[in-house]
């Protein structure tokens, strides 16, 4: 049975007992699908799962988001579908204690692949974007302008290329057989290639960057650990750590303490690279965090539940500093 | 006055333009196109749709409306003398390169910031001082509703002039004396009768048609007040947002700006930025309260404001059917189906 | 005029040091160090803060933003610490820190943290005479760095 089917029927045997399932559903084209929050049974033949099913719906749990939000009360009960990589997000949260586990449910999906849509839109206009097709290890694409064949291992996520945890590490149920896991080896490729690059080109290279960043705040809000709300810094005005001016300086520093406030917390989820609507590689810079940790303290976040993170914790003689 | 140029002449043109005027132009930066100054060593990009809307040219994502600065006396610590300095000074600008969806989101500006009311001097006199070059939107994508919300992939409305891509070249038709002014640059030519101008029609009719009227607006300011205390078909069609400020930092028409003090010292800037209602802090009041917490009330606002409150009091919809909301959305949030939704 | 007056009139480097240094070791080190009359260098500003286990991580990087040519984090010995735990939080986080501005673009030699007891007050000014001589040798920040 083809695992949206599995899906579909477990979503239906969960229904009574939570308040809604988020799932995915179609977006405005192919490439773009939407979360889905289904409340009714008539609303489970509209979720789908393909290769662009991309949101963590982790981003949904943690109450400072949730409650004031009034999206859901802090009482009630809902169903996930979560990936191997966004289970990590929750494994990290339940470390936090922001969230606990007996409010949700979590539907694992073992994920194959993800196909990144900046990479895809270096390959092919996919503005006009008409069919979509994997066979093997190719894509046919086929848009308004042109019909292309394109290798999947160009276009797929750099997470989704070196994944180390297709299959949720946390789940209810699982949708499905397991998946293989990828080597996880060459993940930090371009991190190590951007070390070795001088410090002035490092400059140039952000500024370039963070040129066109227009602080719209998505890729904080896309963060499934950014939950401060109303008391980030990068817009409060008492303590005022950072004007409010688009210059490229302070918007570079918002994004080096946004990353560094997720040292060691970060999952490499890649939601704040893909939200970003100007494509700043945001996920280069959490990937240094999360090379450095893995380096300093040998932590992968979101991996064990019962861990502490590094930098919530030290070690009277550490390992690697000194 | 109707005027052609070739596609590589264009590059020239800008060139050229950009040693009497300030030019913005959409321009490659990174993997996005976005809309910038242009400089001769940029990559113009007129084919795609860009990220982000012009109203960075007329209205920055940060400006200056105070500098101040505060000097103490040495002679007589006691004493302090504070010096302010606004200015206000524009250079004649030229915004090359946009969709006529584009162009017609400065009407909302107009009606806010230089209307009958209030008239704002560090918008208005950036407008005079600008003219526009639109070009027909030959292909619109999947998202575009512009002849939804009154608009159309070849109107000419609030553009100085409009080019239209035939094969090799680009025809120029003017439509005002800043406009005029530009098609007399050496590098437009003169078309050839009448054949062309039929070509130029015909891509104008195309272009429109292949657009469908995703919703009517008729009467739809009203349509939303009646549904404005529905908070279940609000939470429901906005369950899935994530409160981020794409929308409205994307959007040709969204205005709103928050101004603060930025300086270190006694000495700095009175800054006006970007806001976005989308953020929970944009309506934060001192005492605590927060009359728009939760984000249905801060789309419903949006909404609101976009399809009704700028209906009754200015007359105009403030939407122009660009639909860069609904394609940098993280989450492909559709404007159109909120708005459906609340018509159905 | 008095010597540091002096010293500072005519110290033309430009070179900006931050130091934040634990009240109840590095700044009594500082402290020992000037009472035994040790010359230091006058291009240091010293923030005095209770604990490294303080130094929220955003302290050292605003100061390099706003234009601090180095920053030197100072705390008890580990083991020693007032508060029995604080410099061993800091230690990991600003181990971390050190290697990610140097990913921003700001070099990590600009960045330090020692251990100086309020009694070392001579290790205190080799220190931080080697620490300003380091900064000196890289020069002010780069405009764009900052």
């Amino acid at each position: 049975m083809d695992r949206l089917d599995i899906l579909k029927e477990k979503v239906k045997e969960i229904l009574p007992e939570v308040d809604f399932v988020i799932g995915y559903s179609k977006g405005f084209d192919i490439l773009h699908p939407s979360p889905y929050f289904v409340s009714e049974e008539r609303q489970i033949r509209n979720l789908i799962w393909d290769e662009f099913c991309i949101n963590n719906f982790a981003n949904y749990l943690p109450p400072p988001k949730r409650v004031p939000n009034g999206l859901f009360k802090q009482d009630e009960k809902i169903g996930l579908v979560v990936k191997g990589c966004d289970s990590r997000s929750i494994i990290q949260l339940l470390q936090e204690e922001i969230i606990f586990r007996d409010t949700f449910i979590i539907l694992g999906m073992p994920c194959e692949m993800k196909i990144d849509l900046k990479k895809l839109r270096e390959k092919i206009d996919i503005d006009y974007i008409q069919s979509f097709n994997v066979s093997g290890d190719k894509a046919e694409v086929k848009t308004l302008l042109e019909k292309k064949t394109i290798n999947l291992d160009e276009i797929l996520y750099d997470k989704c290329l070196y994944c180390k945890y297709p299959n949720p590490l946390i789940y209810d149920y699982l949708i499905g057989d397991k998946v293989n896991p990828r080597s996880r080896e060459g993940f930090y490729k371009d991190v190590d290639e951007f070390e070795m690059i001088s410090n002035e080109e490092k400059i140039s290279c952000w500024e370039k960057e963070f040129d066109r960043c227009i602080r719209c705040y998505a890729c904080r809000e896309a963060c499934p650990n950014c939950y401060c709300q109303y008391q980030c810094i990068a817009q409060t005005r008492r303590p005022h750590w950072i004007s409010q001016s688009t210059e490229t300086i302070d918007k570079k520093f918002f994004q080096m303490f946004r990353a560094f406030h997720n040292a060691g917390r970060c999952t490499d989820c890649g939601e704040c690279d893909r939200v970003c609507p100007v494509g700043i590689p945001i996920s280069k810079i959490m990937k240094k965090l999360t090379k450095e940790v893995l380096r300093l303290f040998n932590y992968e976040a979101g991996v064990d539940e019962k861990l502490i993170p590094p930098l919530m914790t030290y070690k009277r003689e550490e390992d690697n500093i000194g | 006055m109707i005027k052609k140029i070739p596609l590589n002449k264009v590059k020239n043109l800008l060139d050229d333009l950009s040693g009497d005027y300030k030019v913005f132009a959409p321009v490659k930066n990174g993997r996005s196109i976005i809309f910038d100054e242009y400089r001769s060593d940029k990559e113009v990009n007129l084919e795609k749709f860009s990220v982000t809307s012009i109203k960075e040219a007329l209205f920055p994502s940060h400006e200056a409306m105070i500098k101040y600065d505060y000097k103490k006396d040495p002679s007589d610590l006691s004493k302090t003398s504070l010096s302010l300095k606004s200015e206000v000074n524009f250079d004649k600008t030229v915004i090359f390169g946009v969709h006529p969806c584009d162009a017609r989101g400065f009407f909302t500006f107009d009606k806010v910031y230089a209307g009958n009311g209030y008239r704002d001097v560090y918008y208005k006199t950036k407008r005079d001082a600008t003219a526009i070059v639109a070009i027909t939107c030959a292909n619109p994508l999947a998202t575009c509703f512009c002849t939804t919300v009154g608009g159309s992939p070849a109107d000419s409305e609030g553009t100085d002039v409009l080019l239209t891509k035939v094969d090799e070249f680009y025809y120029a038709e003017s439509y005002s004396e800043k406009g005029e002014l530009l098609l007399k640059n050496s590098n437009f030519s003169s078309p050839q009768g009448g054949v062309d101008n039929e070509q130029v029609l015909k891509i104008k009719e195309e272009a429109v048609q292949k657009l469908d009227k995703n919703f009517s607006t008729e009467g739809i300011e009203n349509k939303l007040l009646k549904i404005f205390s529905d908070s279940d078909y609000w939470k429901n069609a906005t369950s899935k947002c994530l409160s981020c400020g794409i929308c409205t930092y994307v959007c040709p028409t969204c205005y709103c700006f928050n101004i603060t003090d930025e300086g270190v010292m006694g000495r700095g800037e009175r800054i006006r930025s970007w806001d976005s209602c989308m953020f929970p802090l944009f309506t934060l009041e001192a005492s605590g309260h927060n009359p728009r917490a939760r984000k249905f009330e801060r789309y419903r606002n949006r909404i609101n404001h976009k399809f009704s409150y700028l209906v009754i009091r200015n007359n105009i919809i403030g939407c122009v059917g660009c639909g860069r909301c609904i394609r940098h959305c993280p989450v492909s949030l559709d404007i159109r189906e909120v708005v459906k939704g609340v018509i159905d | 005029m008095s010597d540091i007056q002096k010293d500072i009139q005519n110290n033309d480097s430009n070179i900006k040091i931050i130091a934040f240094l634990c009240n109840w070791c590095s700044y009594g080190g500082a402290d020992t160090a000037g009472t035994s009359r040790l010359k230091q260098p006058s291009e240091v500003r010293i923030i005095r803060i209770p604990c490294t286990g303080r130094v929220n991580p955003l302290f050292p990087m605003k100061a390099f933003i706003d234009g601090a040519d180095g920053v030197l984090i100072s705390g008890c010995h580990p083991n020693d610490c007032h508060y029995i735990e604080g410099n061993f939080y800091a230690r990991r986080r600003l181990e971390v820190l050190k290697y990610f501005i140097d990913f921003m673009g700001i070099e990590k030699e600009r960045f330090d943290y020692q251990w100086v007891s309020a009694s070392e007050g001579q290790r205190w000014q080799q220190l931080i005479i080697d620490f300003v001589e380091r900064i000196k040798k890289l020069g002010p920040i780069g405009k764009c760095e900052t």
